[in-house]
């Protein structure tokens, strides 16, 4: 088994608003290896951005802040090193793409100054090296003309060109980790398919880890090694991928499960999960999911279930299978 | 780009002789010219006025005055000064450079520290300098010019004497070379002063609110992922995008340089163009106050135009289309 | 993607939850922000000031005399008297009415014709948008400040009465700050008009009227709010400097601008700043006033535009 790369250890990312405290990661613990693919699961909302956007510390303070926990990277604790130390990792050994490509690229900047930059930053590459380097990187993620592309600004480009410009971006200085934040959502399905192969042969062929998160279940199936099921800013299950789909433990991965289409299978009604995403403000000392979930038993609604080894890998927050796992 | 340009100069052809229709029905309309003033004057005869019309124009129909007008000011000919017995040009020319000369220290000061002000003031969101600044953008932006000039000419000239009353130099002032410059100097501080302050306020809030508005931006949360250093962060991606819509404000800005301020240069008894302009008004010298309309029409038309290019070559977005 | 279903449903329900209406909980932004509540404070105090407080003086029956002439601040004259020995903080307060008054009714005006004309022009688009914006672009294009003064000017020989001045000024002050007004909801409506709930009333066939006075106003109201917030603020010091210059509101009528004019004459700004000082503090704070609830109304609209 391959060495543990990033590690979780009960990050706690809370957020102050006027309405009040949100709990937008809490107690959260897992650990990526080298070479893996995890992918974070769940609705919008639960945390998976806010827990990627802490490992990078860049969540927005105020009104965001890191309460508590430690993140390892490599062994060392991200929460803390100096910001100067931590400005070495960034875009360095830990890259991210975000969600939005129209969006994420500077308007005002050629492509290839933004694939540069990193590249003049983080490593000792001359100018004029930096731009060859940079023509390289845009034809490894699949753009041709890059010596062309280059001098373009984004709004010359699709959304699909734009990704895989962040794409380029992001692997500039060989990251050790690369987290990708919804990178297919905003774009059409041809270009999903496209962008999603591309990850993964960049993934193979530079051997790095990748953090994918994603509310796609298709996405899961396609991509991860690892899965980590987050609801209202907690892990609820985590295992292998196969383990996931063929035995979902949490009633709520379940439901994940049974909400997606599956081809050839037409339904009269696809199933959906009753009820909604509790309000993030002051939730109780219950079990989050209780309120919609069908096998709610009273202790669900009076304390919650801690994340437990069940099974050979995989993890759950249940009172259905407490004491199992010690079985 | 050319063709941008092209299309706005014929788009401005309208505004322009909207505009000067509508200059001219004011001062036209208006009741009693500088010949109704004249009459006031007992050797005035009824005949002599009405040659003095007839050698202004003033008996020909309302069209054929405006055709005149129009047709002079297209020739450069904008007509004679009544108060100044001199070409309106000329008037403009002699007054309006002792405005500038105000008007562009003030631009200058305005737009480093309102540049300064604003972005400290954006990256402290919510500290108490931040506070502080809205609060004193706020008063700078409620402040009556006038008050604001009487108020600081009490203080600094009459209390305490640290800056002379007025004018624009010393009465009977025979100095030259530095001598001179200093004296104009002195004189020019408390309007320069007065001026940055009231302009200050709305500048320092468009800086502020733009980079706030800019730092929220998703490339910008790029930059840092990418793990620039914030300064390159602050300055390269956000200030630059910040800009953009300053260059338009900017541009708007220089037919001010040529206006005068009608107020503060009255108080602070500047000889600058606001204040003939001023004269103008309550002597009723029509042509000099036309003229003078006129001219700021044009540059204001003309900055418009200036502000739409000078955004086409600074933003790529727009540079391209 | 049932997810997004799912995402659509958990919104409408979360909306069920949450019955605040935007305007309720606009208010309630409004009031958390301390400086538009110093504001208001500040504001409410004025107007009292003004419309109450005359009542509560001992000089509102006071003859003019010139014995009481020019007397600096005392205990039976708090802030002085004027040249013919009026009362300087009466005077203050009547003319904190006039400028007050100058002050909401311009900003009306600029309400009625800037809203109606950009609802308009931004309605009905092509021939009757060209000639709208066409006029703004001119009013733009002139100078305010130069041809506001020549009005003023050119109003002193009409001969109208001066104590009806007072209309005129509230017309020309009005009329002339419209434009941007104007601007900001025609392109509010523009982009109304694009979206699903108007082309939603063009499928039923409402009718023009309805559709712009039901559908597309009420939704241009916070815009119209602001501006006409900050309008009140602008046509104050519009007002005051006609009247400083001697131009806007004339004697016997008093206003701030008005009584600051008496800075005109040397020795009264030298040696007797009770005449001028406390009307122009009160046009500070007044307008500081206004432009804090006018943004704070602004952030409380458009909560996104939060700074």
């Amino acid at each position: 088994m391959s060495s543990t790369l990033v590690e979780f250890r009960n990050l706690k990312t809370y957020f102050y608003t006027e309405a009040g405290v949100v709990q937008a990661v809490n107690d959260v613990s897992f650990s990526i290896r080298a070479g893996e693919t995890v992918c974070i699961v769940g609705e919008s909302g639960c945390g998976k951005s806010i827990t990627a956007m802490s490992l990078m510390r860049l969540i927005a303070s105020p009104p965001g802040k890191i309460v508590g926990g430690e993140i390892l990277f490599e062994g060392r604790d991200l929460l803390k090193i100096k910001e100067s130390e931590m400005r070495m990792i960034r875009g360095n050994e830990i890259a991210m793409i975000f969600q939005e490509p129209m969006t994420s690229l500077n308007p005002v900047l050629t492509v290839g100054d933004q694939i540069m930059e990193p590249l003049i930053e983080h490593t000792l590459l001359s100018k004029s090296e930096a731009r060859k380097k940079a023509i390289q990187l845009i034809e490894q993620v699949g753009i041709p003309r890059a010596d062309q592309i280059i001098d373009s600004y984004p709004h010359e480009l699709s959304g699909g060109m734009r990704q895989r410009i962040m794409i380029a971006i992001s692997l500039s200085c060989d990251p050790k980790l690369l987290i990708a934040d919804e990178p297919t959502t905003a774009l059409d399905v041809t270009i999903q398919a496209q962008i999603l192969d591309l990850l993964r042969q960049l993934k193979k062929d530079r051997n790095m880890s990748l953090m994918l998160i994603t509310h796609d279940l298709g996405v899961v199936a396609e991509m991860a090694d690892y899965v980590v099921v987050m609801y209202a800013g907690k892990v609820i299950e985590e295992g292998p991928v196969k383990e996931i789909f063929k035995n979902p433990r949490h009633p709520y991965t379940k439901g994940l499960l049974l909400a997606k289409p599956v081809i050839g299978q037409r339904k009269e009604r696809l199933f959906t999960i009753p009820g909604q995403v509790p309000n993030p403000i002051g939730l109780g000392e219950n079990c989050h999911y209780s309120d919609r979930c069908e096998h709610a038993m009273d202790i669900c609604r009076a304390s919650q279930p801690a994340l437990q080894k069940d099974g050979a890998d995989s993890k759950v927050a249940c009172w259905l299978y407490e004491g199992e796992g010690a079985k | 780009m050319k063709q941008l340009l092209i299309r706005r100069l014929i788009q401005s052809i309208p505004t322009l002789i909207g505009a000067s229709i509508l200059v001219f029905l004011v001062f036209t309309l208006a009741p009693g010219d500088f010949v109704t003033q004249m009459s006031a004057d007992a050797n005035m005869t009824q005949e002599r006025l009405d040659e003095i019309r007839a050698l202004h124009g003033l008996d020909q129909p309302l069209y054929k005055q405006y055709l005149t007008w129009m047709g002079n000011l297209l020739t450069g000919n904008f007509g004679e000064s009544v108060l100044h017995r001199q070409p309106v040009t000329s008037v403009i020319n002699t007054f309006m450079w002792n405005s500038f000369l105000i008007a562009i220290i003030v631009l200058v000061l305005q737009w480093i520290i309102a540049s300064i002000v604003g972005i400290m003031a954006a990256l402290r969101q919510y500290s108490i300098y931040d506070s502080a600044v809205t609060l004193i953008v706020f008063m700078a932006m409620s402040f009556p010019s006038f008050f604001l000039g009487l108020l600081m000419l009490k203080f600094f000239a009459v209390d305490y004497q640290i800056f002379p009353l007025g004018g624009m130099r010393s009465t009977g002032s025979t100095l030259t070379g530095w001598a001179d410059f200093w004296d104009v100097m002195k004189h020019l501080a408390l309007p320069v002063i007065v001026l940055t302050l009231l302009n200050i306020g709305s500048l320092t809030r468009y800086f502020r609110t733009n980079m706030l508005e800019v730092i929220r931006q998703d490339y910008v949360r790029t930059a840092r992922a990418k793990g620039l250093k914030e300064r390159v962060v602050i300055f390269k991606h956000a200030l630059r995008n910040a800009l953009l819509p300053l260059i338009t404000l900017f541009a708007l800005e220089i037919p001010g340089l040529f206006s005068g301020a009608i107020i503060t240069e009255r108080i602070f008894n500047w000889p600058g163009i606001g204040r003939v302009v001023l004269d103008g008004i309550f002597q009723r010298d029509y042509p000099l106050l036309m003229g003078f309309t006129m001219l700021l029409v044009v540059l204001t038309i003309v900055a418009n135009i200036l502000a739409d290019l000078m955004y086409g070559v600074a933003d790529p977005r727009v540079r391209n289309r | 993607m049932s997810h997004n279903i799912a995402d659509v449903q958990v919104e409408l329900k979360a909306k069920k939850i949450k019955p605040d209406s935007p305007w309720r909980s606009a208010f309630r932004r409004l009031f958390k922000n301390k400086m538009a509540l110093a504001g208001m404070i500040v504001l409410t105090l004025m107007f009292l000031f003004s419309f109450i407080g005359p009542y509560f003086s001992s000089h509102l029956d006071a003859k003019i005399s010139v014995r009481n002439a020019n007397l600096p601040p005392n205990e039976t004259h708090w802030l002085g008297t004027d040249k013919l020995g009026r009362d300087v903080l009466l005077r203050t307060m009547e003319a904190g009415r006039v400028s007050l008054l100058v002050g909401i009714v311009a900003a009306s005006i600029i309400v009625l014709v800037g809203g109606t004309l950009g609802a308009i022009a931004g309605y009905y688009g092509r021939f009757v948008d060209s000639v709208i914006m066409r006029l703004a672009d001119i009013l733009y294009a002139i100078p305010t400040l130069p041809i506001l003064v020549a009005l003023g000017a050119i109003l002193s020989d009409l001969k109208f009465p001066p104590d009806k001045r007072i209309y005129l000024v509230m017309f020309i002050v009005g009329m002339i700050a419209w434009m941007s007004l104007s601007r900001l909801v025609r392109s509010q409506v523009l982009s109304l008009k694009e979206q699903e709930f108007m082309l939603a009333n063009e499928v039923l066939g409402l009718r023009d009227r309805r559709k712009i006075f039901r559908h597309l106003l009420p939704n241009t109201v916070p815009i119209i709010i602001v501006a006409a917030t900050l309008g009140v603020a602008n046509s104050i010091l519009l007002e005051s400097t006609l009247s400083f210059l001697g131009l806007g509101v004339v004697p016997p009528t008093p206003s701030w601008g008005q009584m600051i004019s008496a800075a005109n004459n040397m020795i009264d700004f030298q040696n007797r700043p009770w005449l001028w000082v406390p009307p122009g503090v009160c046009i500070l704070l007044t307008v500081v006033s206004i432009n804090f609830i006018g943004d704070g109304l602004r952030d409380a609209f458009d909560p996104k535009q939060k700074r």
